[in-house]
Protein backbone atom coordinates (compact mmCIF):
# COMPACT_ATOMS: atom_id res chain seq x y z
CA UNK A 1 0.00 0.00 0.00
CA UNK A 2 1.31 3.43 -0.75
CA UNK A 3 2.47 5.84 1.82
CA UNK A 4 0.29 8.85 1.89
CA UNK A 5 2.14 12.02 2.35
CA UNK A 6 0.58 14.57 4.24
CA UNK A 7 1.99 18.42 2.85
CA UNK A 8 1.04 21.23 5.29
CA UNK A 9 -1.04 24.18 3.95
CA UNK A 10 0.44 26.61 2.62
CA UNK A 11 -1.64 29.82 3.88
CA UNK A 12 -1.05 32.80 1.86
CA UNK A 13 -2.18 34.91 4.47
CA UNK A 14 0.56 33.58 6.49
CA UNK A 15 3.79 36.30 6.86
CA UNK A 16 6.18 35.27 5.32
CA UNK A 17 4.20 33.42 2.17
CA UNK A 18 4.14 35.30 -1.01
CA UNK A 19 2.55 34.52 -4.28
CA UNK A 20 4.69 31.93 -5.41
CA UNK A 21 5.60 30.46 -2.41
CA UNK A 22 2.07 29.76 -2.13
CA UNK A 23 1.56 29.13 -6.15
CA UNK A 24 4.03 26.23 -6.02
CA UNK A 25 2.51 24.72 -3.01
CA UNK A 26 -0.45 23.99 -4.97
CA UNK A 27 -0.79 20.32 -6.40
CA UNK A 28 -1.09 20.35 -10.44
CA UNK A 29 -4.61 20.29 -11.83
CA UNK A 30 -5.97 21.32 -8.41
CA UNK A 31 -7.41 25.17 -8.63
CA UNK A 32 -6.48 27.55 -5.64
CA UNK A 33 -10.12 27.71 -4.87
CA UNK A 34 -10.41 24.18 -3.92
CA UNK A 35 -6.56 24.16 -2.68
CA UNK A 36 -7.98 26.78 0.12
CA UNK A 37 -11.10 25.18 0.62
CA UNK A 38 -11.33 23.85 4.25
CA UNK A 39 -8.78 26.42 5.24
CA UNK A 40 -9.68 29.70 4.25
CA UNK A 41 -13.28 31.30 4.50
CA UNK A 42 -15.09 31.80 1.25
CA UNK A 43 -14.66 35.74 1.65
CA UNK A 44 -10.37 35.76 1.60
CA UNK A 45 -10.80 32.61 -1.15
CA UNK A 46 -12.94 35.28 -3.21
CA UNK A 47 -9.98 37.88 -2.43
CA UNK A 48 -6.87 35.97 -2.92
CA UNK A 49 -8.64 34.75 -6.35
CA UNK A 50 -9.12 38.54 -7.16
CA UNK A 51 -5.43 39.52 -5.60
CA UNK A 52 -3.78 36.33 -7.68
CA UNK A 53 -5.49 37.60 -10.98
CA UNK A 54 -3.43 40.99 -10.48
CA UNK A 55 -0.36 38.87 -9.97
CA UNK A 56 -0.83 36.84 -12.61
CA UNK A 57 -1.40 39.26 -14.58
CA UNK A 58 1.16 41.74 -13.54
CA UNK A 59 3.65 38.64 -14.40
CA UNK A 60 2.50 38.44 -17.93
CA UNK A 61 3.34 42.18 -18.71
CA UNK A 62 6.96 41.66 -16.78
CA UNK B 1 2.63 82.19 -24.47
CA UNK B 2 1.34 81.05 -21.57
CA UNK B 3 -2.28 82.70 -21.35
CA UNK B 4 -5.02 80.54 -23.13
CA UNK B 5 -7.95 83.37 -23.52
CA UNK B 6 -10.96 82.44 -25.21
CA UNK B 7 -12.07 86.40 -25.07
CA UNK B 8 -14.92 88.58 -26.31
CA UNK B 9 -14.18 92.12 -27.49
CA UNK B 10 -15.35 93.97 -25.01
CA UNK B 11 -17.99 96.97 -26.03
CA UNK B 12 -19.92 97.08 -22.74
CA UNK B 13 -20.21 95.82 -19.57
CA UNK B 14 -18.42 93.10 -17.90
CA UNK B 15 -19.99 91.04 -14.67
CA UNK B 16 -17.74 92.11 -12.07
CA UNK B 17 -16.66 88.65 -10.30
CA UNK B 18 -14.52 86.31 -12.46
CA UNK B 19 -15.31 82.87 -11.86
CA UNK B 20 -12.69 81.29 -10.46
CA UNK B 21 -11.90 77.74 -10.62
CA UNK B 22 -12.99 75.96 -7.41
CA UNK B 23 -9.76 74.43 -5.73
CA UNK B 24 -9.64 72.00 -2.93
CA UNK B 25 -8.34 73.84 -0.27
CA UNK B 26 -4.84 72.49 1.38
CA UNK B 27 -6.34 71.44 4.71
CA UNK B 28 -2.99 69.44 5.85
CA UNK B 29 -0.70 72.92 6.09
CA UNK B 30 -4.40 74.89 6.71
CA UNK B 31 -5.84 72.60 9.57
CA UNK B 32 -2.21 71.04 10.73
CA UNK B 33 -3.33 67.54 9.61
CA UNK B 34 0.51 66.67 10.33
CA UNK B 35 3.56 67.79 11.56
CA UNK B 36 5.58 70.46 10.46
CA UNK B 37 9.65 70.79 10.48
CA UNK B 38 10.44 73.98 8.57
CA UNK B 39 13.73 75.52 8.59
CA UNK B 40 15.22 72.60 6.43
CA UNK B 41 17.56 73.79 3.72
CA UNK B 42 19.23 70.26 3.22
CA UNK B 43 20.28 66.59 5.19
CA UNK B 44 18.35 67.30 8.12
CA UNK B 45 18.32 64.17 10.69
CA UNK B 46 14.76 63.03 11.72
CA UNK B 47 15.44 60.76 14.87
CA UNK B 48 13.16 57.69 16.19
CA UNK B 49 13.96 56.02 19.33
CA UNK B 50 12.41 53.07 21.27
CA UNK B 51 13.31 50.74 24.59
CA UNK B 52 13.11 47.05 24.99
CA UNK B 53 13.16 46.49 28.79
CA UNK B 54 13.04 43.38 30.17
CA UNK B 55 12.44 42.44 33.97
CA UNK B 56 14.26 39.95 35.59
CA UNK B 57 14.43 38.65 39.13
CA UNK B 58 16.46 40.24 41.54
CA UNK B 59 19.17 37.80 42.20
CA UNK B 60 21.33 40.31 44.40
CA UNK B 61 23.96 39.08 41.93
CA UNK B 62 25.37 40.96 39.03
CA UNK B 63 22.88 40.04 36.05
CA UNK B 64 23.09 40.16 32.54
CA UNK B 65 22.20 43.23 30.69
CA UNK B 66 18.47 42.39 28.78
CA UNK B 67 16.73 44.69 26.81
CA UNK B 68 17.23 46.49 24.19
CA UNK B 69 17.95 50.85 23.37
CA UNK B 70 16.69 51.20 19.79
CA UNK B 71 17.69 54.33 17.44
CA UNK B 72 17.15 55.50 14.21
CA UNK B 73 18.28 58.52 12.29
CA UNK B 74 16.85 59.16 9.05
CA UNK B 75 19.13 62.07 6.77
CA UNK B 76 15.88 64.05 5.57
CA UNK B 77 16.43 66.29 2.43
CA UNK B 78 13.69 68.69 0.84
CA UNK B 79 13.19 68.36 -3.07
CA UNK B 80 13.48 72.30 -4.39
CA UNK B 81 10.30 72.42 -7.26
CA UNK B 82 9.57 75.90 -8.95
CA UNK B 83 7.06 76.73 -11.17
CA UNK B 84 6.80 78.77 -14.02
CA UNK B 85 5.23 80.22 -16.61
CA UNK B 86 5.58 82.89 -18.99
CA UNK B 87 3.01 85.62 -20.55
CA UNK B 88 2.19 88.32 -22.25
CA UNK B 89 -0.78 90.81 -21.20
CA UNK B 90 -0.73 91.93 -24.97
CA UNK B 91 -3.08 89.25 -25.73
CA UNK B 92 -5.82 90.88 -23.12
CA UNK B 93 -5.96 93.94 -24.75
CA UNK B 94 -9.32 93.15 -26.64
CA UNK B 95 -11.23 91.04 -23.17
CA UNK B 96 -12.61 93.33 -20.28
CA UNK B 97 -9.11 93.43 -19.01
CA UNK B 98 -8.34 95.92 -21.31
CA UNK B 99 -10.59 98.11 -18.49
CA UNK B 100 -8.15 98.04 -16.01
CA UNK B 101 -5.13 99.12 -18.40
CA UNK B 102 -3.54 102.78 -17.92
CA UNK B 103 -3.87 105.08 -20.99
CA UNK B 104 -1.37 104.24 -23.82
CA UNK B 105 0.11 102.17 -25.99
CA UNK B 106 2.66 101.34 -23.72
CA UNK B 107 0.47 100.18 -20.86
CA UNK B 108 -0.94 96.25 -21.19
CA UNK B 109 -0.90 95.95 -17.56
CA UNK B 110 -4.32 95.01 -16.27
CA UNK B 111 -5.03 95.58 -12.45
CA UNK B 112 -8.03 93.05 -12.88
CA UNK B 113 -5.86 90.05 -14.08
CA UNK B 114 -3.39 90.72 -11.81
CA UNK B 115 -5.94 90.73 -9.01
CA UNK B 116 -8.37 88.26 -10.20
CA UNK B 117 -6.43 85.53 -12.30
CA UNK B 118 -2.71 85.96 -11.08
CA UNK B 119 -3.65 85.94 -8.01
CA UNK B 120 -4.73 81.95 -8.23
CA UNK B 121 -1.58 81.12 -8.45
CA UNK B 122 -0.84 80.82 -4.93
CA UNK B 123 -3.98 79.20 -4.39
CA UNK B 124 -2.91 76.65 -7.20
CA UNK B 125 0.51 75.84 -6.66
CA UNK B 126 -0.67 75.23 -2.88
CA UNK B 127 -2.81 72.79 -3.81
CA UNK B 128 -0.40 71.17 -6.00
CA UNK B 129 2.09 70.85 -3.02
CA UNK B 130 -0.73 68.93 -1.16
CA UNK B 131 -1.09 66.23 -3.84
CA UNK B 132 2.46 65.63 -4.26
CA UNK B 133 2.71 65.78 -0.44
CA UNK B 134 0.58 62.96 -0.18
CA UNK B 135 0.33 61.02 -3.52
CA UNK B 136 3.71 61.84 -5.21
CA UNK B 137 5.69 58.30 -6.74
CA UNK B 138 9.11 58.48 -8.04
CA UNK B 139 9.61 56.02 -11.13
CA UNK B 140 12.41 54.70 -9.21
CA UNK B 141 9.96 54.14 -6.30
CA UNK B 142 7.44 52.57 -8.73
CA UNK B 143 10.14 49.93 -10.11
CA UNK B 144 11.13 48.58 -6.93
CA UNK B 145 7.60 47.81 -5.87
CA UNK B 146 6.99 46.45 -9.48
CA UNK B 147 10.10 43.57 -8.71
CA UNK B 148 8.87 42.63 -5.59
CA UNK B 149 6.96 39.51 -5.44
CA UNK B 150 3.05 40.07 -3.85
CA UNK B 151 1.56 38.13 -0.80
CA UNK B 152 -1.80 38.23 0.99
CA UNK B 153 0.26 38.17 4.50
CA UNK B 154 1.71 41.00 6.80
CA UNK B 155 5.00 41.79 5.33
CA UNK B 156 4.08 41.78 1.47
CA UNK B 157 2.10 44.22 -0.42
CA UNK B 158 -0.71 42.91 -2.28
CA UNK B 159 -0.70 42.39 -6.05
CA UNK B 160 -3.83 44.98 -6.53
CA UNK B 161 -1.50 47.72 -5.15
CA UNK B 162 1.41 47.03 -7.45
CA UNK B 163 -1.12 47.40 -10.09
CA UNK B 164 -2.46 50.32 -8.96
CA UNK B 165 1.19 51.56 -8.18
CA UNK B 166 2.14 50.85 -11.37
CA UNK B 167 -1.04 52.78 -13.32
CA UNK B 168 0.68 55.94 -11.00
CA UNK B 169 2.29 58.51 -13.15
CA UNK B 170 5.62 59.24 -11.90
CA UNK B 171 6.68 62.59 -11.34
CA UNK B 172 9.39 64.29 -10.18
CA UNK B 173 12.78 62.39 -9.05
CA UNK B 174 13.79 62.19 -5.61
CA UNK B 175 9.67 63.11 -4.60
CA UNK B 176 8.03 60.41 -2.72
CA UNK B 177 4.87 61.49 -1.23
CA UNK B 178 3.40 59.75 1.90
CA UNK B 179 1.85 56.52 0.57
CA UNK B 180 4.93 55.68 -1.79
CA UNK B 181 7.22 56.37 1.47
CA UNK B 182 4.74 54.12 3.75
CA UNK B 183 4.48 51.54 0.71
CA UNK B 184 8.13 51.25 0.09
CA UNK B 185 11.10 53.54 2.26
CA UNK B 186 14.44 52.92 2.97
CA UNK B 187 14.93 50.26 -0.06
CA UNK B 188 12.47 47.94 1.23
CA UNK B 189 8.76 47.29 1.41
CA UNK B 190 7.24 49.08 4.20
CA UNK B 191 6.52 47.88 8.00
CA UNK B 192 3.31 48.86 7.91
CA UNK B 193 0.72 47.15 9.57
CA UNK B 194 -1.49 45.34 6.86
CA UNK B 195 -4.84 45.49 6.21
CA UNK B 196 -6.20 43.91 3.19
CA UNK B 197 -8.51 46.10 0.72
CA UNK B 198 -10.96 45.75 -1.34
CA UNK B 199 -13.45 48.30 -3.51
CA UNK B 200 -14.92 50.49 -1.28
CA UNK B 201 -18.22 51.69 -1.61
CA UNK B 202 -21.66 52.93 0.72
CA UNK B 203 -22.31 50.12 1.55
CA UNK B 204 -18.89 48.04 2.96
CA UNK B 205 -17.35 51.64 3.71
CA UNK B 206 -18.15 51.44 7.54
CA UNK B 207 -17.10 46.91 7.79
CA UNK B 208 -13.23 48.55 5.85
CA UNK B 209 -13.53 50.90 9.14
CA UNK B 210 -14.05 48.09 11.32
CA UNK B 211 -11.01 46.09 10.00
CA UNK B 212 -8.86 49.35 10.05
CA UNK B 213 -9.71 50.30 14.06
CA UNK B 214 -9.26 46.69 14.93
CA UNK B 215 -5.81 46.97 13.44
CA UNK B 216 -4.85 50.05 14.95
CA UNK B 217 -2.05 49.21 18.13
CA UNK B 218 -4.35 49.83 21.70
CA UNK B 219 -1.71 51.85 22.64
CA UNK B 220 -2.12 54.21 19.72
CA UNK B 221 -5.66 54.38 20.10
CA UNK B 222 -5.17 55.39 23.82
CA UNK B 223 -2.44 57.99 23.46
CA UNK B 224 -3.87 61.19 24.25
CA UNK B 225 -1.16 63.35 24.08
CA UNK B 226 -1.86 66.55 21.98
CA UNK B 227 -0.42 66.44 18.30
CA UNK B 228 -0.31 62.94 18.82
CA UNK B 229 -3.99 61.13 18.79
CA UNK B 230 -4.48 58.55 16.14
CA UNK B 231 -5.91 59.63 13.22
CA UNK B 232 -7.34 57.88 9.90
CA UNK B 233 -5.69 59.87 6.05
CA UNK B 234 -8.69 58.91 3.91
CA UNK B 235 -9.18 59.98 0.32
CA UNK B 236 -11.43 62.70 -0.34
CA UNK B 237 -13.88 60.61 -2.06
CA UNK B 238 -14.78 58.69 0.50
CA UNK B 239 -16.50 61.13 2.18
CA UNK B 240 -19.33 60.95 0.37
CA UNK B 241 -19.11 57.45 0.67
CA UNK B 242 -19.74 57.66 4.64
CA UNK B 243 -22.21 60.28 4.57
CA UNK B 244 -24.08 57.88 2.23
CA UNK B 245 -23.59 55.11 4.61
CA UNK B 246 -24.86 56.91 7.11
CA UNK B 247 -28.30 57.61 5.02
CA UNK B 248 -29.01 54.88 3.40
CA UNK B 249 -31.93 55.33 1.16
CA UNK B 250 -34.86 53.37 2.69
CA UNK B 251 -33.06 52.00 5.62
CA UNK B 252 -33.52 52.66 9.44
CA UNK B 253 -30.76 55.55 10.41
CA UNK B 254 -27.23 53.99 11.01
CA UNK B 255 -24.71 55.99 12.47
CA UNK B 256 -21.70 54.36 11.28
CA UNK B 257 -19.43 57.48 11.22
CA UNK B 258 -19.97 60.42 13.35
CA UNK B 259 -20.40 63.62 11.31
CA UNK B 260 -20.06 67.16 13.91
CA UNK B 261 -20.25 70.48 12.40
CA UNK B 262 -20.79 71.41 8.85
CA UNK B 263 -18.81 73.25 6.24
CA UNK B 264 -15.28 74.60 7.61
CA UNK B 265 -15.81 73.05 11.01
CA UNK B 266 -17.27 69.92 9.57
CA UNK B 267 -15.62 66.72 11.78
CA UNK B 268 -15.74 63.51 10.67
CA UNK B 269 -15.05 60.16 12.89
CA UNK B 270 -14.93 56.79 13.66
CA UNK B 271 -15.07 55.20 17.11
CA UNK B 272 -13.85 58.39 17.93
CA UNK B 273 -10.80 58.29 15.66
CA UNK B 274 -11.08 61.28 13.22
CA UNK B 275 -10.59 60.66 9.84
CA UNK B 276 -8.71 63.53 7.47
CA UNK B 277 -9.63 63.45 3.72
CA UNK B 278 -6.66 64.01 1.63
CA UNK B 279 -5.49 63.18 -1.50
CA UNK B 280 -4.60 59.74 -1.78
CA UNK B 281 -3.48 57.94 -5.01
CA UNK B 282 -6.12 56.03 -6.60
CA UNK B 283 -8.50 56.45 -3.42
CA UNK B 284 -7.28 52.95 -2.93
CA UNK B 285 -5.98 53.28 0.28
CA UNK B 286 -6.06 54.76 4.01
CA UNK B 287 -3.52 55.01 6.86
CA UNK B 288 -4.01 54.59 10.07
CA UNK B 289 -1.50 56.92 12.59
CA UNK B 290 -0.27 59.06 15.53
CA UNK B 291 -0.90 62.29 14.23
CA UNK B 292 2.60 63.66 14.94
CA UNK B 293 3.62 60.25 12.61
CA UNK B 294 3.81 62.08 9.05
CA UNK B 295 5.69 65.25 8.88
CA UNK B 296 6.18 67.73 6.41
CA UNK B 297 9.82 68.88 5.69
CA UNK B 298 10.34 71.73 4.35
CA UNK B 299 12.24 75.13 4.48
CA UNK B 300 9.03 77.36 5.01
CA UNK B 301 5.50 76.63 4.64
CA UNK B 302 4.35 79.87 3.53
CA UNK B 303 6.64 78.99 0.69
CA UNK B 304 4.02 77.33 -1.13
CA UNK B 305 1.48 80.24 -1.48
CA UNK B 306 4.35 82.73 -2.43
CA UNK B 307 4.63 84.07 -6.02
CA UNK B 308 6.72 86.49 -7.72
CA UNK B 309 5.66 88.44 -11.16
CA UNK B 310 8.22 89.91 -13.29
CA UNK B 311 9.15 91.05 -16.48
CA UNK B 312 11.40 88.25 -18.22
CA UNK B 313 13.52 90.83 -19.83
CA UNK B 314 13.73 95.06 -20.32
CA UNK B 315 13.43 95.12 -23.61
CA UNK B 316 9.99 93.01 -23.95
CA UNK B 317 7.03 93.14 -22.26
CA UNK B 318 6.95 89.11 -21.65
CA UNK B 319 6.45 88.33 -18.21
CA UNK B 320 6.62 85.35 -15.37
CA UNK B 321 5.21 84.30 -12.70
CA UNK B 322 7.18 81.74 -10.81
CA UNK B 323 6.58 79.75 -7.38
CA UNK B 324 9.38 77.91 -5.64
CA UNK B 325 9.35 75.77 -2.51
CA UNK B 326 10.71 72.93 -1.14
CA UNK B 327 9.46 69.41 0.41
CA UNK B 328 9.94 66.36 1.68
CA UNK B 329 7.67 63.79 3.62
CA UNK B 330 8.56 61.71 5.97
CA UNK B 331 6.57 58.66 7.94
CA UNK B 332 8.05 57.73 11.57
CA UNK B 333 7.25 55.07 13.52
CA UNK B 334 5.95 53.08 10.07
CA UNK B 335 5.65 49.78 11.82
CA UNK B 336 2.88 51.37 14.03
CA UNK B 337 0.70 52.61 11.17
CA UNK B 338 -2.12 50.67 9.90
CA UNK B 339 -2.31 50.71 6.21
CA UNK B 340 -5.38 49.84 4.42
CA UNK B 341 -4.76 48.70 1.32
CA UNK B 342 -1.52 47.46 1.30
Amino acid sequence: MAKETKVAFANPFTPGINYKMFLDAIPENVSVKDYCKGNLSDEQIEWLENDLSHYTNNLKTK
Amino acid sequence: MAISYTSVDIRGQAVAPIIAEILYENKTVGKGYVVFNDNIKANTIISENSIDVTAQLYTGAALSSSGTINLLDRAVTPVKLEYKQTFLEESLRAGRYNRSMKPGAWNIESNEFASEVLAMVGPNVSEDAETKFWGAITAATQTAIAALTPGAGQGSMTAATQTAVAALTPGLAGLDGVFAKILYDNSAVGTYLKVTGTTVTSSNIAAEFAKIYAKIPAKILENTRPGAECVIYAPRAWKQLIKIANNAVGAAQQVNFLVEGSGANEKISYNGVEIFFVPVPNDLMAYATAKDAISWNTDLVDDIVRFEVGKTANDGDTKFVRSIYTMAAHVTRAATGVLYGG
